[in-house]
């Protein structure tokens, strides 16, 4: 490997509230390629969320380093390297699809702009420029977002669970549309998701994560080929590949305790 | 929209019949409650008088919500990026607000003197609470992950307050508004009892004592009617700027 574009090097992260203390994340470490689609996988509370925002410089780490292009991830930010998806679209109600697109180059001050009208062609919404987000449906507020995110050209695209909100076509259709967005860029993505066949889908890698604390159970490289093509998920490699990252998912003692 | 003003609009013209009726048929005298008729006829021969009156009203109670509502804003912006402000400020504020305005204003009028000064004064006081209350909340009721997102884009503080915070509290701005509005313009009136030349609250306190009783229900009405209007105005005001509205 090269340079890598992301280094996370026994990197922990412990939330305390008042007397309680909850360690998110304990002495992880791993490393992202430029160019490499890298998925997060863990059940709810393994930390993967709060990993994304160490990364992205929005909260800072309890002991470890993280470095982001060589640099601290708050250089990185203000450099304007990361685009991010949530969950949410977290669109701005009050503006229109266009305007929500261009609102990161009318704040802080990118250093390669593109153009917003063409992001939405590309994400497919060229006529829908002047609606409202609520007059969008869920699918279409998310490709937005993600428009948004691409608009300062970031090298590094950081994605919470973007589709989790979504119904499962959608979801699907969703993904594919990503892949291809992505082959015609040469952006990183670190992608987050509790989904273990999304993860095999649509990464090089993935990093499963286990819970309390948050720790590295496995770090996986997805042999499949590029493209992916949607009947790939019907084929025994592809189950292979996710019967072998599931292995390594460990289930919540509370909930294997009563199986057999 | 009009279809919604039937149903009302047909109950007061019931109203106004039965009492047209029984006060007939039961010879109500004119100085305690006069009739509907009597009372337009009123409207129609005095209606420039109670206008004229209503308008030096309307000018106090506007400089009143304008004053108000700048310093409500003022506080509430402070509030967000000073705690010690924001620890302060809410305390005092509704002790302020407590104090029921018909004591309020003779302390002003010791204050301001006795011109227009302390009914604008009353009316600022009566419109700053609940914009200081609603504009609090409201820049402040903004998802965790917008704030996320303005860090990540490298927003100023100033850039969040104006694109995010402002923008995302103006639902919060119009329901304080609608509150706002009709007290400015009953505080500003009330203010008038204690000692004015002019204005709605001095006409209703001189007919009154003068036990011209139709007139003063005649002054009412009007009252009524205008703060319904600068009510619906607000409302209006709020579509026209708040097109993003959820339907539910």
């Amino acid at each position: 490997m090269g340079r890598a574009l992301v280094e996370v090097d026994a990197v922990s992260r412990v939330f305390t509230s008042g007397t309680a203390r909850h360690t998110a994340l304990e002495d992880v470490s791993f490393q992202v390629a430029p160019g490499e689609f890298v998925a997060l996988l863990g059940p709810s509370g393994c930390g993967k969320s709060t990993l994304l925002r160490l990364i992205a410089d929005i909260i800072p780490p309890t002991s470890g380093r993280l470095t982001v292009a060589g640099d601290s991830p708050e250089a990185a930010r203000r450099a304007g390297l990361f685009g991010i998806v949530f969950q949410e679209s977290v669109l701005f109600p009050w503006l229109t699809a266009l305007a929500n697109v261009e609102l990161p180059l009318k704040v802080g001050r990118p250093a390669r702009p593109r153009d917003p009208r063409e992001l939405l062609e590309l994400v497919g919404l060229r006529e829908f420029a002047g609606y409202y987000p609520q007059q969008l449906s869920g699918g279409m507020r998310q490709r937005v977002a993600l428009a948004r995110a691409l608009v300062t050209d970031p090298q590094l695209l950081l994605m919470d669970e973007p589709f989790a909100a979504l119904d499962e076509i959608t979801r699907e259709a969703m993904g594919n549309w990503l892949l291809s967005v992505w082959g015609q860029t040469e952006k990183t993505v670190l992608f987050v998701t509790h989904s273990v066949p999304e993860a095999v889908y649509l990464a090089d890698r993935v990093v499963v994560l286990s819970p309390a604390p948050g720790r590295i159970a496995a770090v996986l490289p997805i042999a499949l080929p590029r493209p992916r093509r949607p009947d790939l998920k019907d084929t025994l490699p592809f189950f292979e590949q996710a019967a072998a990252v599931r292995r390594h998912l460990s289930l919540r003692e509370d909930v294997t305790a009563g199986l057999a | 929209m009009a279809r919604d003003w039937l149903l009302p609009g047909g109950v007061i013209a019931a109203l106004v019949l039965a009492w047209e009726v029984l006060g007939r048929v039961f010879a109500l005298p004119d100085y305690i409650v006069p009739l509907p008729g009597v009372i337009g006829a009123e409207l129609v021969k005095k209606g420039g008088m109670i206008l004229s009156n209503l308008w030096v009203t309307l000018l106090e109670a506007l400089g009143g919500f304008l004053l108000g509502n700048l310093v409500a804003l003022g506080l509430a912006v402070t509030s967000i990026y000073s705690p010690m402000v924001d620890r302060i400020v809410m305390p005092f504020a509704l002790a302020v607000r407590s104090i029921p305005v018909v004591a309020l204003t003779p302390l002003l009028i010791l204050l301001l003197g006795v011109d227009w000064k302390p009914k604008v004064a009353v009316a600022a006081l009566v419109v700053f609470f609940p914009t200081l209350v609603n504009m609090a909340i409201g820049l402040r009721a903004v998802d965790a992950r917008a704030f996320e997102l303005m860090h990540v884009l490298n927003a100023s503080r100033w850039q969040v307050l104006c694109r995010l915070r402002f923008p995302s509290s103006v639902p919060y701005f119009f329901a304080a508004l609608k509150v706002a509005v009709p007290s400015a313009v009953l505080g500003a009136a009330v203010a008038e009892w204690i000692n004015a030349g002019a204005g709605i609250g001095y006409l209703i306190i001189i007919a009154t004592f003068q036990f011209q009783t139709p007139l003063l229900y005649a002054t009412m009405v009007v009252v009524c009617v205008t703060t319904m209007i600068l009510y619906w105005s607000v409302g209006l005001l709020e579509r026209w700027l708040v097109p993003w509205r959820e339907e539910r």
